[in-house]
């Protein structure tokens, strides 16, 4: 049976990699002695993936893994016995079998959304967020650059058609993003930050920046948006 | 200082953390919180712990040592044990830059907050990391700057059988296993701390714990040529020699079956279940081998519980069995077999270090997948029978080459034999031995390959060697580092035209270090200050070896490390060490080299006692079955 797991990383858990995070969920998975399947072919490898990798140093509300289980479990089960053998800062918020969905999570997921804190702002900062902000969205064009890992060459980018919604919270201590994310368009919340950070004076923007991803969504064919743990 | 204080203390370094953590390299080896963490509430009366590695988290997390010592103390309820690794450079910046002292992953509390700090000795080169973490944890270096504010430093592990290089530092070690004594010292602590006596009191108390040895209680006295003259006793009722502890009874030793299991790779990521303790080869060069005798083994129902417990419990994909000779297990075949059919089942791959090379081991090596990719390894030692039995390393040249025949006819394609070069009684056929065993390596996979040797891949690896205290050749000079290079050379051009065959060695001036401190007394104390302030630390990592700063150092404090490294001692020497007793005696020691430079080898002694004395202290199981049997022929 296929299962989509939300699941969330606090503070704590926010310097583990997505490399580490497999290795976390392959162990915990065995300790819950939930049985995956394994992929056929030459070296077998149990059917787990995590639909979105998570940069280091970002907390998270909205992960995504998806699993493939050699006997079917009750969802709720399938998320008391996770948690139970998870360490402290990782929660399972949800589970769900994934019966209609046939394509990988991974393949699925078009935007994230983000919370962006200024933990150590100063008033005068929050207004230069709020004022980049709405900057930002008169702009026609946001041009920024982005390294090239593959060619390691550096590129203009234009980032507003990749920004579906930016809205300030809080007089400028918080930002609310929804950005394109995944293997089609991507755009990444450090990108988003220094496109901004050019409509600020010099100098003044908040250095700190706390990023917690909240959700991750996929495109239905009209176009609307659909948070993952909505997919059955 | 009152919890209070310490708990305020704790959180201001949390505070910093948020801020400045983000920008290590890599960030999680400071953030805890790892699966069975031991959870205490610093709020309440608790005696603190500290069990400081002085490496790097990934390398200190793969030590089986701190797992248990960290169980040992956790499982008394008021002992909080904490952990502590040496910070990576890039993040020891950033801690001296935003004045963060060096903290404990549990609780984050600053390291002077300690009642106690617990270094671990496991390499000689490590000593200036120790240094650099006292000054990171803002404790004073030495000890005879402490005062009642600051934490006992106690340092423990394999090198502490010559502590001598540390005594300034440590205010106690201990020498030996510590699972049954670390209670007695932590009982020790506690009453000391309720009654609030002197430092001086606690050490005068502690010092009647078998094992544990104040430094500070004992003045070594010198003769002009360098050499000591004698050691004299501070306060009389110090104890004249120290007898290292152990644990006679592995079965009740305590184990853990619920080991921290970290985020991020290890250099050792799996269960590990040690097997046996001790081993009964008696191979003339290694430490290991004399210091951790007798043999003492874990029942095969003991250690089949432990591994099941720890899968179980951690969710690992690999299963590792451990003891200085895995094959030398009384029951080494149906244990092996046993935990085979249970890690088949449970999904879980196995890795067995230093099997014997007979047919079990390939019948295992085939089973165990994954095996072939890592190739065969084995540690002939030395180049040629002579000098193999003058190190009494019991491998003969047929066995080498009847296993290489056996691996390459099963397929395999690489394999890697260790050596060591500067053995006493080496010459240049011995050196010649170690290529010429290379090529016929090659050979051999020709024969089995039909003449092809293309994918042949034989490496062969010499390490430096460095005579160790308590062996038979703790005597023995070492070679000078131009003897080392030449001999390096003259091996590598053996070679010259085999091109499967890879010769690799150790950096000599390591080894020559090694060397120094291995053997070293309390005068290098100086010299290991001295090369921290210029700057030396992470000796053990090649990019970071300084060894002309080391030079510099000696030559800063007037040192002379040849006299350490490349000096034969005579046997009416003092040596550094020869207070820590550590159940094998001195004769034995000395008829063992003896014996060794007429090339007369002795046997293991599960053959037959060899008389090292050992029985005489701890009951030795082998010597006890060999008194059995004679008692069973008298009657
Ligand atoms: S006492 Fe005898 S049997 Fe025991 S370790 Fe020593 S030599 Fe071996």
């Amino acid at each position: 049976m296929r299962y989509a797991v939300k699941w969330s990383k606090d503070a704590m858990m926010q310097y583990i990699s997505h490399l580490d995070m497999m290795r976390l969920f392959q162990r915990a998975l065995k300790r819950a002695k939930i049985p995956l399947m394994y992929s056929q072919g030459y070296s077998p490898h149990p059917k787990m993936s995590i639909a979105q990798p998570l940069s280091l140093g970002y907390t998270s509300k909205g992960e995504y893994l998806e699993i493939e289980t050699a006997k079917d479990i009750e969802p709720f089960l399938l998320q008391q016995s996770l948690q139970q053998a998870l360490p402290k800062g990782i929660g399972i918020e949800s589970c769900r079998v994934l019966e209609r969905t046939k394509k990988a999570l991974g393949a699925l997921v078009d935007y994230a959304a983000y919370e962006i804190r200024f933990p150590m702002a100063l008033p005068s900062q929050w207004e230069q967020v709020c004022r980049a902000a709405a900057a930002f969205q008169k702009a026609e064009r946001v041009m920024v650059q982005r390294l090239q890992k593959k060619s390691a060459t550096i590129q203009m980018v234009d980032i507003k058609p990749l920004t579906e919604k930016l809205s300030v919270k809080e007089q400028g201590q918080c930002l609310e993003a929804l950005i394109c994310t995944g293997s089609r368009k991507n755009l990444s919340p450090q990108l988003l930050l220094e496109g901004l950070s050019s409509f600020a004076q010099e100098g003044k923007w908040p250095g700190e920046a706390r990023i917690c991803r909240k959700e991750l969504y996929t495109t239905l064919s009209d176009g609307k948006l659909l948070a993952l743990w909505r997919l059955s | 200082m009152d919890n209070h204080q310490k708990i305020l203390a704790a959180e201001e370094v949390l505070r910093k953390l948020e801020v400045h953590l983000r920008r290590a390299e890599k960030p999680a080896r400071y953030t805890g919180g790892e699966l069975y963490q031991a959870e205490k509430d610093p709020g309440q009366e608790l005696l603190r712990f500290a069990f400081a590695f002085p490496d790097l988290y990934e390398i200190g997390m793969s030590n089986l040592g701190l797992q248990i010592i960290y169980k040992v103390l956790n499982d008394i309820p008021d002992v909080y044990c904490e952990r502590v690794f040496a910070p990576g450079l890039d993040f020891e910046a950033i801690m001296r830059e935003e004045e963060i002292p060096l903290f404990t992953l549990e609780s984050k509390t600053p390291l002077y907050c300690m009642d106690m700090l617990g270094f671990t000795f496991q390499y000689e080169m490590s000593a200036t990391n120790m240094v650099n973490m006292l000054e990171l944890g803002r404790i004073p270096v030495l000890s005879c700057h402490r005062s009642k504010e600051d934490p006992f430093v106690i340092i423990g592990g394999p090198c502490t059988y010559n502590p001598e290089p540390l005594a300034d530092i440590a205010d106690l070690f201990f020498i030996g296993e510590s699972e049954e004594a670390l209670p007695e010292i932590m009982d020790c602590l506690r009453s000391w701390k309720k009654e609030g006596g002197s430092r001086e009191e606690f050490l005068r108390n502690i010092s009647r714990i078998e094992g544990v040895y104040v430094p500070s209680f004992y003045q070594v006295e010198y003769f002009p040529d360098g050499r000591i003259a004698k050691r004299v006793r501070l306060w009389e009722e110090a104890p004249l020699k120290i007898v290292k502890r152990i644990v006679e009874d592995l079965d009740r030793a305590p184990f853990p079956q619920k080991p921290l299991v970290p985020f991020i790779a290890t250099v050792h990521d799996r269960a590990m279940v040690e097997i046996f303790r001790g081993c009964s080869r008696g191979c003339r060069f290694c430490q290991a081998g004399m210091i951790y005798r007798p043999v003492r083994e874990r029942s095969k129902e003991t250690i089949k519980a432990l591994a099941e417990a720890q899968l179980e419990a951690t969710g690992y994909e690999e299963l590792s069995i451990l003891s200085l000779s895995t094959g030398d297990y009384s029951q080494i075949q149906p244990l092996v077999e046993e935990l085979m059919d249970y890690c088949k089942k449970a999904d879980v791959s196995m890795s067995l270090p230093s099997l014997r090379l007979d047919s079990f081991s390939f019948r295992v090596m085939e089973e165990i997948q994954g095996y072939k990719k890592s190739g065969l390894t084995f540690a002939p030692e030395a180049g040629t029978q002579r000098l193999r039995n003058i190190i009494n390393k019991d491998i003969s040249q047929e066995e080498i080459e009847s296993a290489a025949l056996q691996a390459f006819s099963l397929g395999w394609n690489s394999i890697k034999l260790y050596f060591m070069v500067g053995l006493p009684g080496e010459t240049r056929e011995d050196l010649e031995g170690i290529a010429e065993i290379g090529k016929r390596m090659v050979e051999l996979y020709r024969q089995v390959n039909g003449g092809k040797a293309g994918r042949l891949q034989v490496s062969l690896s010499a390490s430096n060697f460095v005579p160790k205290p308590h062996t038979p050749f703790q005597w023995i000079a070492q070679n000078t580092q131009e003897e080392f290079t030449e001999k390096h050379h003259y091996i590598k051009d053996q070679l010259k035209s085999f091109k499967q065959v890879r010769f690799h060695y150790h950096d000599s001036k390591t080894s020559y270090l090694e060397a120094v401190f291995a053997r070293g007394d309390r005068r290098l104390c100086a010299v290991l200050l001295e090369a921290v302030r210029l700057g030396c630390k992470f000796d053990g990592w090649g990019e970071h070896f300084r060894y002309d700063l080391w030079m510099q150092a000696f030559e800063n404090t007037g040192v002379d490390p040849d006299f350490y490294a490349c000096r034969n001692r005579q046997d009416e020497e003092l040596l550094p060490w020869s207070f820590i007793d550590c159940g094998v005696e001195e004769s034995f020691l000395t008829r063992e080299r003896d014996k060794a430079l007429g090339g007369e080898i002795t046997k293991d002694c599960r053959e037959g006692c060899q008389g090292c004395g050992v029985n005489k202290r701890f009951s030795c199981a082998a010597w006890e079955r060999e008194g059995e049997a004679q008692n069973e022929i008298c009657r």
